[in-house]
């Protein structure tokens, strides 16, 4: 064995598997097969977009690697907080006396010191606060049960305070010895299932590897390393590709520090345990890839592959998702009892399982703990190397030896015949790639079953409350196929790249084609589900007919937006590695929220103007498309790109969602109110102006030239007259037609006088007058106007961000407000300036309000 | 139409500072059997590409079939027959369903692909691995599936590059029959390679590229004349590239660096 050699590769797959676990797109192989540096001018290679990945993406990465781990231990952690209450829930069922905290105690002995009338609900009040702490869904109800039942039959004599210091915290510190016994063995057991289900996703992630000859392997065998280095090197790689070690870190301080451990301690042990079980995961890992690769056929390890994927996301779904259930929680807890202790004895249950074990022997389990994955991963290490004794089976081994040649089957072919080119060959993909039909098509389905058994009532009640809830319910899960399956598709689509250009037809076209057939896929479903609902639900038909049509609409119109925005994402890095870039999410996830929402509502006028932002979407999509894909291969050379209509609406819809939001959050503020969506509406134009503006800097886009020709003055001047009359007009008529105190305009006055100045209509002014002409004006002119007449020309341009304009405004002023886009966007034609049209905005918006102010007087 | 199949003028090439194809001016007519001959990172992967309309020219045009290779690329390639260097397939896809979607996607009918594609698979000795999944392939194999996809629609120009790496004898044998059978059908054959003996036995013309340029073009009797009766074409295609050789002997990176000098970039 050369020293050197295995030192290096050692210390390569360290350094590349902690890159893994940081940034999931440097990938071990892409360094390999493509190496120096991006800048290097004399690499004839072809240039990747990922080399030159933006930091803002990737801190965008970072952050949703982070919110992934924290949404696990989250979730993880109410379902194991669940387990400890549902064992005190049973503690309480057969003991005579409730035992409480001290506090707690105190809290309901001068509740029930009061005399009179409020003693009832005193003593009520302070049980719900002692539950509300309470994180599980069903058990806080329970609790509050269980105690006030007792403290109606046996008043304070059912209550007892928790009399020494246990040394545990929260629901541990009041359960008795036995009670904490039982809780921390179902603890364990879903701790077990937790990781056993986190290995399962380890080893998915072998699934590549497995597919075919694994370049990295074969390359790194020229070497003079033994065998058991290159093991060895591929484990300690792999037990940092997974956030394993994160998750169990974290999760098992947070039992640790419940089980009264001081914070180190706590932290100490955690960590222990999170590598233990990351390496354990790993050893489980490579020993797995080594038999199916030197065991098996391709055939069997195929299916065997699929099926760990399949069980994992179950189990890993269930784990997150379904855990927090009663019917779970009771069985978990019940096989908690009949489990032998010894089953607690490995890494993956961290000694969970035994009170003993985490407060009195823990340095002696953490250094059995290290030993024990220790142990694992050299006889993974060992076994592996025995294994590959006759040669690494890595090439990419025949599969024709094992694989009898078959006549060609004719009745597949037959069957297949009415099928023709790109149709029968993505029909073949949906058939031949079985962790599609099942991470895609399934799991949807999945995620409904788990809600549903979590909460029968809840899940199928919310989604069958009415019409609107469920055709949102039928659009999201659409939405979610939709988004699942065309990065996964067109992974595979762009892996053979040099054979879709060969063949006579653009990408552009290729690709949309694709989208038509998975629309169509997700949308004969999508309306059976909605027919169903339709002919049931005969209390909301009409609910129903007015939201179909939309439904598939938009739809139909999703499934072009999604693989459009992916395929434009895509960077194709070699053969055999195809890149989404992460941001291309936002758009699909803003049009799902946008239609699921409007879907809800059912407004006639928010579900038109969700429709124009989705058409207007999907052709921004296509021009795109036609300019940019054809340059995937050679992203360096990619024509300089502008600021488009897209770009426009991606800035509409998040002034929306955060109006929204923050006017929501605003409400419970003291600032409740008009004062507070007034906040909203200008806070989130504020910062969508400065985010858009930030992005623009880095990214380096710039917007399309606009002509500036003649003078400003007189077409403004124009504008205004024209735009303020109408407005005028319109006051006039709506002022005979609706009660003005009532109506939306009530809040489009000016104060009166000075006196009258307050917060709130300094900020209605501010709004008004200033956020939204200014906001606005750059909004649809400068960005989606502008965007537009590069291909629509000016007629529809005008006609398409004035419907747009009017639609996001409420129906009342819908005829000033038209009137008042088409004057703008003419004047800004005319001009070339920003600055006309917002100057037309504000007298407009200040005419207005003054008509307002005047009629209310 | 005009005579030539292939017309190439004043082509650059660049990747970021990287010169990959440099001022390349080429006309083939039709039919010929055309070789593109050059050393390693010559840039004949570039111009097939190029071609093909899979880059689009950095400066001056390509021509295919009178149609430009880039802007019609459609049309242009439905009159071309493309086989890469080393064919990657669809991994859930058997042999046979690749040439039929292939051939579909060309507008052929089943009738007609299932006739071809039997032929050819025998010819090819390829028919007993059709119904198996085509990422299980040897190299090969692949050569002869893409190969196969490549003829299926009897294209006018069929574009090979590097065609006989990694094919065996036989393969090899029926491949050059096929080619001079394109020929004789009044199709043109482009194909690049670095095995000298090769295009001499098969070609009426050569191409020899150099760091981007054209060396030398013409039929092999011109160069022969050209260079001094009676050399060989090794001789000749070591006179054609030797500048390139001396130089990168006396300064190893001159090529980064020259190509960095002449973009106005930094030298780091």
């Amino acid at each position: 064995m050369n020293s050197p050699s295995s030192i290096a590769i050692l210390w390569l797959f360290l350094r590349t598997g902690v890159r893994r676990l940081m940034n999931s797109s440097a990938l071990l192989q892409q360094r390999f097969q493509k190496g120096g540096n991006a800048s290097d001018p004399t690499r004839t290679g072809t240039l990747s977009r990922t080399d030159k990945a933006s930091r803002g993406s990737r801190l965008f990465g970072a952050f949703l690697f982070g919110s992934m781990i924290m949404g696990g231990v989250l979730l993880s952690s109410t379902s194991v907080v669940t387990l400890i209450e549902s064992a005190r829930l049973d503690e309480i069922a057969t003991s005579p006396k409730i035992v409480l905290t001290i506090d707690d105690y105190s809290a309901l002995t001068s509740a029930a010191a009061t005399t009179g009338e409020g003693r009832e609900a005193a003593v009520a009040e302070a049980i719900d606060k002692m539950s509300s702490d309470w994180m599980g869904p069903w058990t806080k109800g329970r609790f509050a049960d269980a105690a006030n039942k007792r403290f109606a039959a046996d008043g304070l004599e059912g209550f007892v305070a928790a009399s020494e210091d246990t040394g545990y915290r929260g629901d541990f510190a009041v359960l008795s010895a036995e009670g904490r016994d039982r809780a921390m063995r179902s603890v364990g057991l879903y701790i077990l299932l937790f990781n056993l289900a986190s290995a399962g996703v380890a080893l998915v992630l072998m699934n590549r590897s497995l597919a075919g000859p694994d370049p990295v392997l074969n390359w790194l065998l020229q070497f003079p390393v033994s065998r058991r280095v290159l093991f060895l090197a591929r484990m300690i790689e792999q037990t940092f590709d997974t956030p394993i070690a994160f998750v169990n870190t974290i999760l098992t301080a947070m039992l640790a520090w419940r089980c009264g451990m001081d914070f180190w301690a706590g932290f100490g042990l955690s960590l222990a345990s999170g590598l233990s079980v990351a390496l354990t995961a790993a050893a489980l890992r490579v020993a797995t890839e080594s038999v199916l690769l030197q065991c098996m056929g391709r055939k069997l390890r195929g299916t065997i592959t699929a099926g760990i994927v399949t069980v994992a996301n179950l189990v890993l779904l269930f784990a997150m998702l379904g855990n927090g259930a009663p019917a779970t929680t009771r069985a978990l807890t019940w096989l908690g009892d009949r489990a032998p202790s010894l089953l607690f004895w490995n890494p993956l249950a961290v000694g969970f399982g035994s009170a003993d074990l985490l407060a009195v022997h823990r340095a002696a389990y953490v250094t059995m703990l290290g030993l024990m994955s220790a142990g694992l991963g050299f006889f993974a290490v060992i076994a592996c190397e025995r294994l590959s004794l006759g040669g690494l089976n890595i090439h990419s081994e025949s599969t024709r030896t094992d694989a009898k040649v078959a006549a060609p089957r004719k009745s597949a072919s037959v069957r297949w015949e009415r099928f023709q080119g790109l149709i029968a060959k993505e029909m073949l993909q949906v058939i031949r790639k079985p962790e599609i039909m099942v991470q895609v098509l399934l799991s949807p389905l999945l995620i409904l079953g788990i809600l549903y058994l979590k909460d029968p009532d809840r899940t199928l009640g919310v989604i069958l409350k009415d019409g609107g809830s469920v055709c949102a319910t039928i659009f999201a899960v659409a939405a979610y196929v939709l988004a699942g399956c065309s990065s996964s598709i067109l992974a595979i689509e762009f892996r053979t790249l040099w054979f879709l250009q060969t063949l006579p037809r653009s990408l552009a076209d290729s690709i949309r084609t694709k989208s038509r057939f998975w629309g169509t896929i997700v949308l004969i479903p999508a309306v059976a589900v909605s027919g169903w609902a339709l002919a049931t639900q005969t209390e909301s038909t009409a609910a129903l007919a007015l939201r179909i049509p939309f439904l598939i609409a938009y739809i139909a119109l999703f499934a072009e937006i999604c693989f459009g925005a992916m395929a434009l994402g895509a960077s194709v890095a070699n053969e055999s590695t195809v890149r989404f870039r992460r941001s291309m999410w936002f758009l699909p996830l803003l049009v799902t929220v946008e239609c699921s929402a409007a879907l809800y509502l059912g407004m006639i006028w928010s579900l038109i103007g969700t429709l124009v932002i989705m058409i207007l979407v999907a052709f921004a999509l296509r021009q795109r498309q036609v300019a940019e894909l054809p340059w995937i291969t050679e992203p360096s050379d990619a024509p300089p790109r502008q600021l488009d209509s897209a770009h426009a609406l991606i800035a509409l819809g998040a002034f929306i969602q955060i109006r929204d939001i923050l006017g929501g959050i605003m409400q419970g503020t003291a600032l409740k109110g008009t004062e507070g969506l007034l906040i909203g509406f200008s806070g989130s134009a504020v910062l969508v102006f400065l985010t858009f503006l930030f992005w623009q800097w880095q990214s380096g886009i710039r917007a399309v030239p606009m002509p500036r020709r003649g003078t400003v003055l007189q077409p403004m001047l124009t504008g205004m007259a024209v735009a303020v009359s109408v407005g005028f007009l319109w006051v006039g008529v709506l002022r005979q037609n609706i009660d003005i105190a009532t109506s939306a305009h009530a809040t489009l006055r000016l104060p009166t006088s000075l006196e009258s100045i307050d917060h709130e209509a300094v900020m209605r002014m501010l709004a008004f007058l200033c956020v939204a002409p200014l906001f606005e004006e750059w909004l649809f002119r400068g960005l989606l106007y502008r965007g537009l007449r590069q291909s629509w020309g000016v007629a529809a341009s005008v006609a398409l961000s004035g419907l747009l304009f009017t639609v996001i405004h409420p129906a009342a002023s819908s005829v000033g407000v038209a009137t008042l886009a088409v004057v703008t966007a003419l004047v800004y034609e005319r001009t070339g300036r920003l600055a006309a049209p917002m100057a037309i905005h504000f007298v407009y918006n200040l005419t207005i309000m003054a008509l307002w102010t005047a009629s209310a007087a | 139409m005009s005579g030539l199949v292939v017309e190439i003028h004043d082509l650059v090439k660049r990747y970021g500072g990287f010169t990959a194809v440099d001022g390349l001016s080429l006309s083939i007519p039709r039919p010929s059997l055309f070789a593109l001959l050059g050393p390693n990172g010559a840039g004949k992967t570039t111009t097939i590409k190029l071609l093909m309309g899979m880059l689009q020219p950095t400066a001056g045009t390509v021509r295919v079939c009178g149609l430009d290779a880039f802007r019609d690329g459609v049309a242009a390639k439905a009159r071309i027959g493309y086989l890469p260097d080393e064919p990657s397939f669809y991994d859930f896809l058997r042999g046979r369903e690749i040439v039929r979607f292939a051939g579909e996607m060309h507008g052929l009918n089943r009738r007609t692909i299932d006739e071809r594609c039997n032929m050819l698979g025998d010819r090819l000795q390829l028919s007993d691995a059709l119904d198996e999944f085509a990422e299980n392939y040897s190299r090969g194999m692949k050569k002869k599936l893409g190969l196969m996809c490549a003829l299926i629609h009897e294209p006018e120009l069929l574009i090979l590059d590097e065609p006989t790496n990694g094919l065996d004898p036989h393969g090899t044998v029926v491949l050059h029959a096929l080619m001079r059978e394109a020929v004789a059908a009044g199709r043109t054959v482009l194909f690049s390679t670095h095995l000298l003996e090769q295009a001499e036995r098969l070609c009426d013309r050569v191409a020899v590229m150099s760091r981007g340029r054209l060396a030398a073009e013409g039929t092999l009797e011109d160069l022969r004349q050209r260079f001094g009766t009676g050399a060989s074409l090794e001789t000749l295609f070591f006179e054609l590239t030797e500048g390139a050789t001396d130089s990168e002997l006396a300064a190893p990176p001159s090529n980064g660096v020259e190509a960095t000098a002449a973009s106005g970039e930094p030298v780091r």
